[in-house]
């Protein structure tokens, strides 16, 4: 221990960061005794050899080039994804299925938010995700967005007001800037919803039953005008609007398999296998059909990790000692197999 | 005669102008560099490689706004370390005290091509042996030449655990010197042992 002060006093002296006292103290301790300048050398030694360290590090540039060339070209594709920007910039963008959105929310909303909407002189931007690529576009707050395939987002080029307002046709996730002064508020076909600054995936498919938000970290409202109601979800919870029912309810889900269209991930954790299968159909856009009901309720922990449907159709009957049978493209049959042990 | 900076400068112009030739001459001047640079460090080759890409990949995706004015290497240099502290804060690396070292490969024979001594491969190994933070704290110091206060700031660690931590540090690798030192001398003896053996041996040969 005493030797590790001298040392530390050592180290002091070496760096220049000693002070008039300790180096009092150092001095008098190299004086005591020849085996401590022995010590004093040594130390001196590794620190000088020490400042000369370099680590072996093997690179093949052109791998590692190509690697940075691709993840460029994925970025800047983005950026051209179609886009339908607007030409009647003064009087906003709004593609037709945009103005039956906008009319459909005048009848859910009423007049206050068109207004604000209305008369925003800021051009406003569509940007339909049409490819598999999954880049985030970026807002003038310094929010990003990923669009899911086929699902729409529209934004204005600036935020000028007291909000910050897009509106939103189908599921993306977003991240949002945090700004306590201008909330940032997400128009979906079926409600809004609101935030400071958070990251959260807001479902709203047109034809799907219900509209979904899953919270990954922060805080957010979601409002539903058409049956007057809102809730206020925080991290690992889930909000689900049920169209037909006209319910909201809060479900806690710390798994995020809604966002794993973003993610490439599917976690399940102690999840029964009738909730795994209605996941698997909804991630992988295919038909499972379970023959034996009794499975239904099997739970199981499982993380699926970027792969195709086919090695995730094996993953989940190899657990079950299932037999998997294809029908055809995109449906297949689990027969037989048993529970299996937690 | 044109310095290396103005070169450095000149490609940024040509990749203002979307060259992706001159960006690619800038990547191979110092991508290398940048992963060395970070592994010195951290020893955490994987980490490396994520902070120089991200580095190049910003340079591209800023070409046209970003003006360099200072020296590139040392720029290049703070921008990887500054991505790769932001990266392990992220990942939070430092709750786990004095993690061992994941040892992907200790590279004693790895310093072909370049002359090293002895003591320096062994100096090379416990630091390569010292654990993460120990490393970091000792490197940042020795090889950034960044002050007390400036290492606790980028590790988010007190002034006080920046000395204990160098000071473990500087004792390891002292310790190695002398254990090296020590196995010199043994072996040393031993050839004089062998000497005087043959010596006895066959006293007429020699």
């Amino acid at each position: 221990m005493k030797k590790d002060l001298h040392i530390a006093l050592l180290y002091k002296q070496l760096s220049g960061e000693i002070n008039p006292a300790e180096a009092q103290q150092l001095e008098s301790w190299l004086q005591g005794s020849s085996e401590n300048q022995q010590i004093a050398n040594s130390v001196k030694k590794a620190w000088d050899l020490g400042g000369h360290y370099k680590a072996h590090v093997e690179v093949d540039l052109d791998d590692d080039f190509s690697i940075l060339q691709n993840r460029i070209k994925a970025d800047e594709a983005q950026v051209i994804i179609t886009k339908e920007p607007t030409t009647a910039a003064k009087i906003k963008p709004m593609s037709s299925a945009w103005r039956v959105a906008a009319g459909i929310l005048f009848l859910l909303i009423g007049g206050v938010l068109l207004r604000s909407y209305f008369a925003s002189e800021v051009p406003w931007e569509t940007m339909v995700a049409s490819s598999q690529k999954l880049e985030a576009i970026p807002l003038a707050d310094g929010t990003k967005v990923w669009v899911n395939k086929g699902s729409s987002i529209s934004f204005p080029k600036t935020f000028n007001g007291a909000e910050r307002r897009v509106k939103l046709d189908g599921e993306a996730f977003f991240d949002v800037a945090r700004d306590t002064e201008h909330p940032f508020i997400i128009e979906s076909n079926s409600g809004t919803v609101q935030v400071l600054g958070t990251s959260f995936n807001v479902r709203d498919l047109k034809g799907a039953k219900e509209m979904q938000v899953q919270v990954v970290t922060g805080k957010v409202v979601v409002q539903i005008d058409a049956i007057n109601s809102k809730t206020t979800l925080i991290k690992n919870q889930k909000g689900i609007y049920n169209k037909a029912k006209k319910t909201l309810t809060t479900v806690p889900d710390k798994l995020h398999n809604s966002i794993a269209w973003k993610t490439n991930h599917l976690r399940f954790e102690k999840t029964a296998l009738s909730q795994v299968i209605t996941e698997l159909e909804l991630f992988y856009s295919v038909d499972i059909k379970l023959e034996d009901p009794n499975l239904e309720n099997c739970s199981v922990n499982l993380n699926i990790i970027k792969l195709n449907t086919q090695a995730a159709m094996e993953t989940i009957s190899d657990v079950f000692s299932m037999k998997l049978e294809k029908e055809k493209t995109g449906s297949y049959r689990l027969i037989g197999g048993k529970c299996s042990n937690e | 005669m044109q310095t290396k900076q103005d070169t450095d400068h000149q490609l940024w112009n040509q990749i203002k102008q979307n060259d992706e030739q001159a960006f690619r001459k800038l990547f191979d001047r110092y991508y290398h560099y940048l992963l060395v640079t970070v592994v010195n460090v951290t020893g955490d080759r994987t980490l490396a490689k994520d902070s120089a890409q991200e580095v190049f990949f910003e340079l591209w995706k800023k070409r046209t706004t970003l003006e360099i004015k200072i020296d590139f290497k040392p720029y290049l240099r703070r921008s990887v370390l500054n991505r790769a502290f932001n990266f392990i804060k992220i990942q939070k690396r430092f709750t786990n005290e004095d993690a061992i070292p994941n040892k992907v490969s200790t590279d004693v024979s790895a310093q072909k091509g370049m002359e090293v001594s002895e003591l320096q491969t062994e100096i090379n190994k416990a630091i390569e042996a010292l654990p993460e933070r120990c490393r970091m704290v000792f490197t940042l110091c020795r090889l950034e030449g960044l002050s007390h206060k400036e290492i606790a700031a980028k590790m988010d660690i007190s002034t006080k655990t920046v000395e204990h931590q160098m000071t473990k540090a500087l004792r390891s690798l002292k310790d190695a010197l002398a254990k090296h030192s020590n196995s010199f001398v043994i072996l040393i003896l031993s050839l004089i042992e062998a000497g005087l053996l043959i010596f006895l041996i066959f006293p007429t040969i020699v």
